[in-house]
Parts: structure tokens; sequence; C-alpha cells
């Protein structure tokens, strides 16, 4: 399936347009480039890598080749280019480029007005504000979400360009019908210098509600159902109307007038899934509604495979395989289920089985903690899952490149493409090794140096008071435990507002340490990141919540704790005994 | 299988075939203020096959009931010849005499009906009320007693369950004036409702992990201290003094461990408690996980419920159904429930029958929850058997009671026989089987 | 855009495929069979040409009654013969069940179930629901499916939930296990729809702070009303437009009215929650006033009051056996409705509403025996082909006649005997059960589990070489490993009162 690559072509050329017309601003110190430029004033957009192993696309490799970008554009690529002479040269000493990798699903919470959010999170349901002008009367319906209209915060471009990553197509969340996915490139300079395209496809998930319809998946399937009957509606009634303007005009709806691209099948959809059997009623319903559709796929398509290579449509493949189950040393482990241990141990196949049963596949990092993971996953899938090496590259750049209708464009090393580029560390040539060496990207020709993790000078392990700093009269303390090894894993709680929350991607790099928590259980639904800078007991440094950035500063109250042991007491209440036959309760199994 | 199938045709309903038998005693038993009238009165069934379940059966028995109590059950030739010359005389050829049963677990009489509110009486507020009595709350008249007692339960284990210690269990007849008068245990046993332990790693470590279970310690330290000081000065502490029977020995300690976790948490508990003695679990199927454990404890189980799903997905579908089996073969002494439920409670053979089409014996199946739940209640010496000096608590059917499509025709309880016309579900099928059809429109 | 619709015949194609990869990966064997407890794992039934039963008690549920010394003959998944001795050109390679000392009977039919589904059995929040479909959320891995198939039931009745006056759609499902949700839905059924009275509409339970209407059963009544008068306007509405010419704007499409006029129209069967004789006679008045026959009062434990009325109105009941007193309403059940009803001449079937009861049904049967003195033969059609007819596919199952669907049970003894035992569960002459074969698997189950669990432990214990935890951004932290369906059902939303 193609995007209409002509109506693309346009909207792409005027993109280069913009971005040859403004001067790029420089906004991260990362970029030693732009300090030099910030220095010194305008250099030249002309660079010739030279002396670089290019892999020009999953099946081509130039070896000691140079590639000249010029204005953001690849214009040369071969073993025999001569460096032009208006071009900054760079010596990559033998060091391999790739194409920079496309990630074809990255959900973002749609920044949008609180009551709405709280309507649909559920937070504040009690008091249902007024819906905004001519929005949807379901909140779970908001199709009208431009994601062009919202640039994605610095982290999560840094994460994503931590893992590869040069271009991502960005999805509101959350809702059912969530809105317009939009395609941007992860460079500096914000939306107006980084979208490729908007619209690229209406985003859908079988959300549930947690208060107000619909509060069941049926509920859900058939707000769907209607929603999508409507906007076929309203579009043919928008029609009538003009044609013949002596009646009741239909009543102005933006979310049914933004679904008209979908219903008519000049978008696709992006229907997200959760399981195997969410990924079934996807299919369904694409099925029966007659949408054109991307499937992002649950990682479990294996277990009934044939219904999703056959239903034809690309799927966007996890590859947050599960970990693990915690099985301890020895017994028979009841509590994990058959079920869990066959999908961890097979899980990691699901996208050679997907791809063998021939269907078209694209990897993403979505459902992993954080996007960097995504190379350890993908080995996982080369090696316990027997993914072919050359598909396994290719679901991350020409594959989403032909979905995107841009195989000219994106995904390769050719002429005539947008200049996003993997370096890799002169040491670590292979981006499918578990952790690679990127030491740099390039989008749109700048080059961004990665902000690569460095050894651990410091050993942050240990208890903290730490104070957030979130403005004005919003102090808050909470008490921070990390423990571990710097140099391999660490892990650590957050103590706040009473509960005690586990943190994840607890990272030490040179002085600083970076975690992240789940804010969800605060009320704050999103990962809450933490970066501060260690000096011996005291720490610094900013962060980032679902509702802004903030600061902190902590003190060290006391060294290193003793290895953490098993301290989760869960006091679930085991009705294993159905003892009272509670036939009433409405949300029981069912009412009687 | 002894079943007659053609018979449901001819007897239509059960009242219908009843009445007769009915009637025959209450002409028997000339009126109902004469009702006590039957403490000496001398009663003969012959015939039947009788089921002692202490012994085997005894085809063309007979059983003597005086007053109150058995004074003879025996083949018919082996009759005491001494029958006073009045004794009343019922044939039962063909018929069979079993014990009733005991609803070891229960919930009759504490509840009416389960969504209203003002007629629950099961759970109290609080972890320890150890000095509460669960049968001061015996509501006699309830129509769910009346159900079961229809059914051939002949008398209950009434338990609160609320917290962590509801009180003192009961052992009440399904047939009296009031509470005091039905009563035939009034302290059997202290209820312990376990804190529920939800996964193997909580399990593993050492009990005391959970607050709930600290608690419990403390409670049952200090009610070590307590009953050690001698004349303790004031306050008396009532609820720690009601554990003082439970710490010496005097009295029974049901635990009640539901989930395949709280289960070993409970057994680890009792054996850190030096409590195993006395203690019987009221469990679930999940507790012939335990089978061996409990085996080599002594510890009885009460099996509270066997039509159960099993606990968990990977199980074996007939998990529950073999538990009995399994702690029976293991040697664990078990009665059978039905899950507490007091409206359903006459559905509890039918749970002893299912562990028997699965694998247990079918005179255990039948002895789980007649003479078996007797003994693990302490009441053996009056209930749970066809023998002589017990309480002539028993039924007539026409086949093995175990059975569904099996008839109890009459149910006696300490002498008397039930009047299944005041029943309130039978009175209702009387009165609508006997609806004149609606004029036509 | 041309896709292939995914037939039954192309799945089961791919799970031996997808099963010889399986095998190898587990390094286990897996035995042959339905009786996995993971319903993608589980391997297609054999499906043999012939089924043989031979010299069984056979329960015919049909004309034929009960049949002794008898045989049952099944091909290409159809009932061919039943009778004594027509079994002898049987083929040497049909499947052949030694059914001396067996009974036979044809699978049990739940008609009120709420298994298999996913995400809630209640849309609660609005009083009329009448456009969701249990349908669409069919969980086909849910483990009830097997074993209530354990139990002899072939057939599932899944039932929207009693929050609202006018509920869900209904589905029928054949416990197909291993088969997606598409394989499993009975497609020959009735369409039907979940309407609910009494306490449970009116909220009189729920313990929410926020009221709505109806509060009284009246007020039941007036949303009932309400909402097929509301489906009658739109007809109306929709008819003006067919002549307002051309560019006149139609009236918006209204999946719930849609519903609402199949009901009126009499091809969608109105299956109602009830219990009380007064709110029974209620919804016959509000049938009758639209022209529609209620097909089915579910529960109706209270219709024994109201038997000549409701076989008058050609309504059936499914009841309870013995169910009462859980809460008001119900304090006038009793285990005698079946044998009244059935005595006044109205359809009467049993039926579960819970997931173990639904794998002993045949029990259930018994109890119209007990209660009532209802024939054995005749309690038994409680569980066979009284559902069968109340759903619509008593032309396909219900009974062992020739031409239906060869869905039937192999008992160990007299079906409603206590201690008798599901020994065979066939649908559409498949062995989807055996009793045989659950035992023998077991020990495979096992040993598989053992291997994985060996797996689990070389991973986790070997430190950081191994590629599954490879990544040191990974914490010890990690999330509970998914259940199939079940966990990942976690990531709707939680169960939240309205």
């Amino acid at each position: 399936m193609t995007l209409r690559p002509k109506r693309f072509r346009s909207l792409f050329i005027l993109g280069v347009a913009t971005l040859l017309a403004v001067p790029l601003i420089a906004q991260s110190a990362a970029n030693d480039a732009l300090d030099l430029e910030q220095a010194v004033g305008p250099l030249s957009r002309v660079h010739a890598l030279t002396n670089a192993r290019v892999v020009v696309d999953p099946t081509t490799v130039l070896e000691r080749a140079t590639v000249v970008v010029r204005d953001g554009m690849i214009t040369q690529v071969g073993a025999d280019v001569a460096a032009p002479a208006d071009a900054w040269t760079r010596d990559l000493a033998g060091a391999t480029l790739y194409p920079g990798l496309i990630e074809l699903f990255h959900p973002l919470p749609w920044p949008g007005d609180a009551s709405e959010q709280a309507t649909v999170d559920g937070a504040a349901a009690a008091s249902t504000p007024a819906a905004p002008a001519g929005a949807h009367p379901n909140p779970m319906v908001r199709a009208h979400r431009d994601m062009a209209a919202h640039a994605p915060d610095a982290a999560t471009l840094r994460r994503l360009r931590g893992a590869g990553f040069t271009t991502a197509l960005m999805v509101p969340r959350p809702g059912l019908l969530r809105g317009h996915a939009a395609l941007i490139n992860l460079g500096e300079g914000g939306m107006a210098h980084n979208l490729l395209r908007r619209a690229v496809a209406q985003g859908v998930h079988l959300a549930r509600r947690p208060s107000g319809y619909p509060e069941s998946l049926m509920g859900t399937i058939a707000l769907l159902r209607q929603t999508v009957a409507d906007a076929r509606w309203y579009a043919d009634a928008q029609a009538r109307y003009a044609r013949r303007p002596a009646q009741m005009r239909p009543v102005y709806d933006r979310d049914l007038a933004a679904l008209g691209p979908a219903v008519a099948r000049e978008q696709p959809v992006l229907f997200e899934t959760r399981d195997v059997q969410d990924g079934l009623r996807a299919l369904a319903l694409i099925d029966e509604l007659k949408l054109d559709a991307w499937l992002v796929g649950s990682g479990a398509e294996y277990q009934r495979l044939d219904a999703f290579a056959s239903a034809g449509h690309p799927i966007v493949v996890p590859v947050d395989f599960p970990d693990a189950p915690d099985v301890g040393d020895e017994g028979d482990a009841l509590d994990v289920s058959l079920a869990a241990l066959r999908h961890w141990q097979m899980a990691p196949s699901n996208p050679a089985r997907l791809r063998a049963a021939g269907a078209t596949i694209a990897l993403s990092s979505h459902g992993l903690d954080d996007p960097g993971q995504l190379h350890a996953r993908v080995a996982d899938a080369i090696e316990r899952g027997n993914l072919d090496r050359t598909a396994a590259l290719a679901a991350l750049t020409t594959v989403p490149a032909q979905l995107l209708g841009l195989e000219d464009q994106l995904g390769a090393i050719r002429v005539g493409a947008i200049a996003n580029l993997i370096e890799m560390a002169p040491s670590g040539g292979d981006l499918l090794a578990a952790s690679p060496a990127i030491a740099a990207l390039w989008i749109d020709g700048q080059r961004l140096a990665l902000d690569a993790r460095e050894a651990p000078a410091v050993n942050p392990a240990g208890v903290w008071e730490v104070v957030v700093d979130a403005g004005p009269d919003q102090q808050i303390p909470v008490r921070l435990t990390l423990s571990g090894d710097p140099e391999g894993a660490m892990t650590g709680s957050v103590n706040a507002m009473g509960g005690s929350l586990p943190l994840n991607d607890v990272v030490v790099s040179g002085v600083e340490v970076r975690f992240a928590f789940d804010g969800t259980p605060l009320g704050m639904p999103g990962a809450i990141r933490f970066e501060g800078k260690v000096d011996g007991e005291s720490m610094r440094g900013v962060g980032e919540a679902p509702p802004g950035p903030f600061t902190f500063r902590g003190r060290r109250v006391e060294g290193p704790p003793p290895a953490p042991e098993h301290d989760h007491d869960n006091e679930h209440l085991d009705h294993a005994h159905d003892r009272d036959h509670d036939h009433t309760r409405p949300h029981g199994r069912s009412l009687r | 299988m002894n079943r007659d199938r053609p018979r449901a045709a001819r007897r239509p309903s059960t009242l219908s075939v009843l009445l007769p038998a009915i009637l025959l005693i209450a002409g028997l038993l000339p009126t109902a203020a004469a009702a006590d009238d039957h403490r000496d009165a001398v009663v003969v069934f012959t015939g039947a096959t009788l089921h002692p379940v202490d012994r085997p059966p005894i085809e063309d028995g007979a059983l003597v009931v005086r007053g109150t109590d058995i004074a003879f059950a025996g083949a018919r030739a082996d009759l005491p010849t001494d029958l006073p010359a009045d004794a009343r005389r019922i044939a039962l050829d063909g018929k069979h005499l079993y014990p009733g049963f005991i609803h070891v677990a229960s919930e009759l009489g504490l509840i009416e009906i389960n969504s209203v509110r003002g007629s629950v009486d099961t759970d109290e507020i609080g972890e320890v009320r150890s000095d509460l009595r669960a049968r001061s709350a015996y509501n006699a008249d309830s129509l769910l007693i009346s159900a079961a007692r229809v059914g051939g339960i002949v008398a209950a284990h009434v338990r609160q369950s609320g917290g962590m210690l509801p009180g003192v269990s009961t052992v009440l007849r399904t047939a009296g004036w009031n509470w005091d008068d039905a009563t035939v245990r009034a302290e059997t046993a202290m209820q312990l409702q376990f804190p529920t332990v939800s996964s193997p790693s909580n399990a593993g470590d050492e009990a005391g992990s959970s607050a709930r279970v600290m608690l419990l310690n403390e409670v049952f330290d200090a009610a070590r201290s307590t009953a050690a000081a001698d004349n303790a000065p004031p306050p008396r502490n009532r609820r720690l003094a009601a554990l003082a029977p439970v710490l010496d020995g005097r009295l029974a300690l049901h635990v009640a461990a539901y989930g395949r976790w709280t289960i070993g948490a409970a057994l680890d508990w009792l054996e850190a408690q030096a409590l195993t003695a006395n203690a019987v679990l009221i469990s679930t199927p999940a507790a012939a996980a335990y089978a061996e454990r409990l085996a080599a404890l002594g510890i009885p189980v009460i099996l509270d419920g066997v039509l159960a799903e099993p606990d968990l997905r990977d199980l074996p579908y007939d998990d529950a159904y073999t538990a009995a089996a399994r702690l029976h073969e293991a040697g664990v002494a078990i009665a059978i429930g039905n899950g507490g439920s007091a409206s359903d409670a006459r559905n509890v053979p039918f749970n002893a029958a299912m562990a028997a089409a699965f694998g247990l014996p079918k005179d255990v199946a039948l002895r789980s929850v007649t003479l078996s739940a007797a003994e693990i209640l302490g009441v053996a010496d009056r209930l749970g058997s066809l023998t002589a000096g017990k309480e002539a608590s028993f039924l007539v059917t026409d086949g093995d009671p175990l059975e569904i499509v099996t008839r109890i025709e009459q149910v006696w309880i300490a002498g008397a026989p039930v009047d299944f016309t005041t029943d309130h579900q039978l009175r209702l099928y009387e009165r609508y089987r006997n609806r004149p059809a609606p004029a036509a429109p | 855009m041309n896709r292939p619709r995914v037939s039954i015949f192309s799945v089961r194609r791919a799970w031996a495929g997808a099963l010889m990869i399986a095998g190898a990966l587990c390094a286990g064997t897996l035995a042959a069979g339905s009786a996995d407890p993971v319903a993608w794992h589980a391997p297609p039934p054999p499906e043999p040409a012939v089924v043989v039963v031979r010299g069984a008690t056979i329960w015919t549920s049909g004309p034929d009654g009960q049949l002794e010394n008898a045989d049952l003959v099944v091909r290409d998944g159809r009932i061919v013969a039943v009778g004594a001795d027509v079994a002898a050109d049987a083929p040497a390679d049909a499947l052949t069940i030694d059914g001396r000392g067996k009974h036979v009977t044809a699978g049990i039919i739940d008609p009120h179930s709420h298994i298999s589904t996913a995400g809630g059995v209640n849309e609660a929040t609005n009083i009329v629901t009448a456009e969701v479909r249990i349908e669409d959320v069919i969980d086909a891995h849910d483990i009830a499916i097997y074993r209530q198939l354990a139990g002899g039931t072939t057939v599932a009745h899944i039932m929207h939930g009693s929050a609202n006056s006018i509920g869900g759609q209904t589905a029928v499902i054949k416990m197909r296990w291993g088969q997606d949700a598409r394989g499993l839905h009975f497609k020959a059924a009735n369409p039907g729809i979940k309407f609910a009275l009494g306490e449970n509409p009116k909220q009189s339970n729920w313990g929410v702070s926020q009221l709505r209407y109806p509060q009284t059963r009246a007020g039941v009544e007036g949303s009932i009303r309400d909402a097929l008068a509301a489906a009658e306007d739109l007809r109306r509405t929709r008819e003006q437009h067919a002549a307002a010419g051309r560019d006149a704007i139609p009236p918006r499409p209204d999946l719930q009215v849609d519903a609402l006029l199949e009901v009126l129209d009499g091809t969608r069967d109105v299956h109602s929650h009830s219990y009380r004789a007064d709110e029974i006679l209620m919804l016959l008045d509000v049938a009758a006033d639209h022209g529609f026959v209620v097909k089915v009062f579910q529960h109706g434990l209270d219709a024994y009051k109201v038997a000549d009325e409701l076989a008058a109105a050609g309504s059936g009941v499914s009841s309870f056996s013995d169910w009462w007193a859980y809460k008001f309403e119900v304090i006038d059940a009793i285990p005698h409705n079946g044998a009244i009803l059935h005595e006044r001449g109205v359809l009467t079937s049993f039926n579960s509403d819970d997931d173990e009861l639904g794998r002993r049904l045949n029990l259930e049967a018994a109890k119209a025996v007990r209660y009532g003195g209802v024939a054995p033969r005749e309690a038994l059609k409680f569980m066979t082909l009284n559902p069968a007819i109340q759903l619509g596919i008593d032309d396909r199952v219900g009974s062992l006649e020739p031409g239906k669907d060869a869905d039937f049970v192999v008992w160990s003894g007299d079906p409603l005997s206590t201690y008798s035992i599901c020994e065979w569960t066939f649908i559409d002459g498949r062995p989807y059960f055996s009793r045989a074969r659950d035992l023998e698997n077991r020990a495979a189950i096992a040993e598989e589990r053992a291997q994985l669990l060996a797996a689990v432990r070389a991973a986790s214990g070997s430190g950081g070489d191994d590629a599954a935890d490879g990544d040191e951004a990974e914490t010890s932290e990690a999330p509970e490993a998914p259940e199939a369906s079940d966990t990942q059902d976690a990531s709707y939303a939680a169960e939240v009162l309205p």
C-alpha cells in the first residue's frame, strides 16, 4: 500500500523549500557544529562524509565511499565521489553510515484542554465541563486533533534519536478516534522545520472510558461503528446541503468532518491493538467498516498468524517482548500461567513469523519503556526469534518509507533522498547489535551528536531527600532510593505522596543520573523523568512530567542500602472462593 | 443407581406424595400444641434400608425413636422386645433411612436476603471480635432454614466471617423455637479468617510479612499473657479472654483460608503458634495441594464447596472436583460444605456427590456430609449417624440422597417430624400449581 | 482493497504449521487433541469422517425418546442415523466409541451465559444500549469454554448484562475450543437482544450516588416504551425522507434504533431478564402493544405465577433451577418453577448464568425431576431441545436426529445422576473434549511447563550474556508477564463504577 505519493511529494517539496528559506536556529548545546556557527556566523550547508562504509539500503553496502549532503539532501553517494570544494569534509575513517530509522507509531498525549483530558482519563468525570466548540458529543471521538499542531518535547526527540530514529509518525492519544498522525523529522527547529506530512493517518484504538459511555469494550466498538456511519452521513449531508440549501443545515461537528478522509479511504487508520484478540477485532472492524488500515500489532500476532497475514494490512510490530517471568529458583511457580511462559518464549519470533507468513511489517519501539531498548529487542528478534537481519533493517527503514510513499526520500542513502543518516562510531559498525555505538545522527543534513552514555563517574546509590520544584508553591518532597551497580543495572524507587513507585530506566552517565517512573498512580498518566547531576552528596537537575517541566535538587541522607528484598505485600482479597453468590453487582461478571 | 424412571410420572408433586405421610404423622401427633409430647413418645420405623453411616447398610431395618433420641437402629429382626404397647409404628418398606445432613460451614439463620442489608448478620466490623457468638443472631424462623430443613439439612455449623477473629461458632438444629432451643453445641470453635496471601512470593516469606498477620500474632501473644496472669487486674479484656480456651485446648480453632497461597501461610502460622492440635482448616479445593502436610499435621479440612472452578487457570478442569478424593487418599479427615451460602444449603449433598463422581468413595462422600462433619465439629455424640443414643435427626428417602433425583419424603429432627406444609417455597408451589386457569380475555 | 476473508479452514491449516514451529521451539511434545489450557495453542480436534457410538443408552430429546442399546452414526459432522444396529456398515476407520453402559445425549445448550466476553458484559451507562453487540467482544481464549466443554456444554447464549432496561445484542457460540471468535460464532441462531426488568435496571443494588431514570418498575416500563416509540418515530421519519426529493438530507443513521426496529419487526428475539410476575405481565403487555412476542423471559423466577399468561403469549422461560433469596425480588422464587411452567405448556429451559454452573447443567436438569416430578426425559430437554428452540437453532442442534449437527455427549452413566461424568463432547462430529485425552495430556503439559520454567531460569540466572535480559536499562521491576488474553484485557480500563 502506498500513500498517494503525488500528493505527498508536493507537500514534501514545500517542506524542503521552507527548510532552505529559513536559517536554522541553534537550540541544542549538544551540537558542536551549531556552536561553531553561533561563534563565527553562517557556515556552508554542504558536507562530504568520506571514507565511510555506507549501508545504502538493507541489501547494498559500499565500502570506503563518500556521501555528499547539500542543503539537507543527499546529492552524491559512491566510492569514486570527490568531496565538493564548498563542503565541510568529515573523514569517517571507515565508520558506517546507515539510513536513519523510521518509527511508524509513536503515541503522544494530546496537550488539549485539561477538561477534555480529564473527561477521557476519568480524573474529573464528576463535573464534566462543556465540550469544546463543535466537538463530537462523545470525548472518545477526537478525530480533529492534528499532531502537526504540537511539536514533541525535547525529551521525546532525544529518546527517539538515541535509538537511531530520524523520522517518526506521531499519533495523538487517548481516545477511540484519536486524531491525525503527523510524520516529522526528529531534528531541531520545531514543527515548522521538521513536519514532513500532516494527517498521514487517523489514530484508532478500542479504548474504554473509565466513566461514561462507553465503559465496555462492546460499547466502544458500537461507538466506532456509529461514528463511522455518522461520518459518512455527515459528508453526504454536507454535500446535499451545498446542493440544496433550502433545508435545515446539518449540525456542525469538527470531528465527523475530520473523519472525512478516513471514511472515504483517502487516509488509512492507524489501528492500535493491545492483544491478539484485540487485533482480530480490529481486522474484523476494518473489514466491516471498509477502511484502509495500518495495524499496530500487539506482539502476539503469531498466535493467530494466518488471520493477520491474510488480511493484507501492513503491521507495525512492537518489539516489547516480555521479560522473563519471575518464577523463583525452584518449584512449579503455578502462579505464572503457561500462557505467560509460552508468550515469553515465543514473542521474539513474532516478527519473523509474520514475515514468513507474508505480512508486510515495520518494527516499532512502541511499548518499550525507552526507545533506546529497541536494539536489544531487535537483536532478540534476530537471535531468539530467527528474524532475517536484512529484513530487520528493512522493517526500520525501507518498509516504512514505502508504506509512507516516501521510498525516494526516506529509508535509504541515495541521491535525492533527505539526508537522514546514522553515523556509527568507528568502533561499532553494526546497527543491529544489541548495543550499537551510534556516534551521531544526521537529520535534514544537520549533524546531531548523540547524547551518548559515558562511563559512570559517580555512584548515586543510596537514599536521597529530593525536592521537586514545579513552580510557585509547588515544592514536592520525595524520597528517592537507588541501588545497584552504576556500571551495570541500577534499580530504585521513589516515595511520593505516600506511595512507593519503582523507577524505570535508571542510567548513570558521567556525573549524570537519569531515571523515570510511571506517574499514573499519582494521577499523572505518563512517564515522569528526571535528569540530575551528582556532586558528592548532592544532586540537582531538571525533569519532565505530563503536566510540564520541573527542576529538582536533592541531598543524600543514607549510603547505598542493602540488597532489596521482596517487600511488595499485596493485600488483594482472594476471591478464589466465591462465597456470597453476589448476583447483583452491576459490575460483576453478570447481573442476574 | 436404583431409580425407577416411570415413577416420576406417577408422582407429579412432592407434596401430593408427602402429604399423606405428613398427615399420618400429624394424626399420630394429635395437635401442634402437643408437639412437646414427643419427648417421651416412642416411634418405631420398620422396613426401610438403614444407612447408619457408622456401619454398613442394614436391609429390612428398624429404627426406634424415644423422645428426641434414637433408642435403637438395626435390623428389624433385632428389634427390642420391650417396646411400649402404645409405640407408634411407621412402615417404610422400600424406603431408605439416612442421618440428616449437616451444613458444616453455614450462614443459616444469620442471613435472609443477601442484598437487603438489614437482613444480613454475617460480617461484623473490626478485626478482632473473638468475644462474639454467632448463635445469638440465629433467626430460627428464617425462610432459608425451612428450605434447608425440607432439603434434608438437620443441623448447621453457624459462623460469622467478618474481620480476622469474628467470634465463636455454634452448631444448631434447623428446627427449634429459638436459638437456645435449637442449640446442639453452643461453643463449637473460635473462627479465624486468615489474612489473604495473594502470591507464592508472599507465602514463601515468613507469614509475618503481612501487617494483619503481625496483628494476629500480637493478639495471640497478648492472649497468652492474659491467660497466664492469674487474677489479672481490671479492665477485663473480653476479646482476649475469649481466646483463652483456644490456647489451653478446650476450644477448637477453625482457620478459614481460601486462597492457595493463603492456605500455606495459615499452616505456617498454625505451626509457628503451636496450635495445630486443635485446628480445623475451612478451605477451598485448593487445600488438596497441601494434602500431605495436612495429613502429617492431623488437621481436618472442611472443604467448603466442591462445585468450584479450578483456582488457577492451568489446573486440570476437574481440580476442584478431585480435591476431596486427593485429601482423603492422603489421610486427611474431610467434611464437605457448599461454600457457606444459606439459600443453597440444600445442595450440600450434591457437592459431596461431585467429589464421589471424581474419585471419592461413595461411602466417604456420604460420611463427609454427616458423620465426618459431626466429628470435625465435635458433635458426633449427638449427630451424624443412625446410632442409639444420638439425636433422632434423619431422612426418609426413596433412594440415595446424594442423587438429585432422589426424593426426601420425611425429615425428622431430634425426634420430631418436619412439617413440610409450612415451608415458604412448598406453600407457593401448592398455591400456584393449583391456580385455576385465567378466564379467557 | 481485496482482502480474503479468513475461513475456518485456513486458520486450521495455519494452526498445523504454527504448532510444528511451536513444538520445535518448546522442545516439548504436544499431545494431540484440544486439551490445552491456552486456546490459540490448542490443536484442532481430529476430524473423523465417520463417528460411531455403539450399544449406548441414547436420550434423543427427539421423537424417538430414549433408546436402549442403540447406535449413533455421524458422517461429515452431521448425524446420519440413531437407533438399534444402524452402525452395521460403518467404515473400519470410523472413530468408534464403545457405548455399552454409557449414555448419550445431545450437547448441552446453556441459554444464558456470560463466559468468553472481553471488556465487560454490561454497557451500563445508558438506559438503552441496543446498539452494543456481544458478538464484537467474544473472548475465544476464556478457559471457561474448555471447562464447560468438559461438562458436556456445546452451545452457549452469551448475553449482555442486565444493567439497563434494553441492553445489548446477544450472541450464540459453539464451544469450539481453539478457534478464534469467528470460529465460535453459531451463525444459525436467531439474533437476540437483552432486556432487563426489576431491581437491576432500576439500580436497586448498585450502590451508586448518582441516580438515573428509572428507579421504579413503572419507570422501567416507561423507558422501554419510550425507546420503542422513538424507534417507530425514526422509522416514520426515514419513510418520509424517502419521499422528500433529491438532495434532502437523510436522517442520521442510528444503529440503536436499527436494532429496536428488528425487535418490532420480529427479526430480533427479546430475551428479558425478569423475576417478578408483575414485571413479566408488564412486558407481555408492552410487547402486545407493539406487536411482537417476547421470545424468552430469562430467569423468570416468579414465572410460575403467570404460567398461563406466558403460555398464551407464546413466550418461553429460561430459569435457574433452584436459586433464590439472594435479593428481595427473588424471595418467592421456588425450585418447582420449571415443573409448573412445563406442566402448563410454557417452553422451559434452565440456564447457568455462571461459569462454574455452566459445566454441570445436566444436573440442573435433574432438579426438574426432584422438584415437581418432571419426567427425566422431559427434564433433560430443559438443557437440550428446549433452549435450542428458544435460540432458533432447533433445526441444527438440541436433539439427536438424522440431519442435525453431531453435537453430542457421551456420559459414564445416567446424565441425571450426580455420579455420572462427561467422557466425550462432540461438536460438528469432532471430539472437542475427551476425558481420556485430557488425562493423557496433563503429563505433556506438565513436562512442557517444566521445560519452560527451566528455560526461564536459565535465561534469568545466566547474567547479562543472555539476550533475554541483555538490556541494562531493564530493571528488575519487570512487569508481570502477560496472560495471553486476560492480562491484556486489563489494558482496557479497569472495572469501575458508573
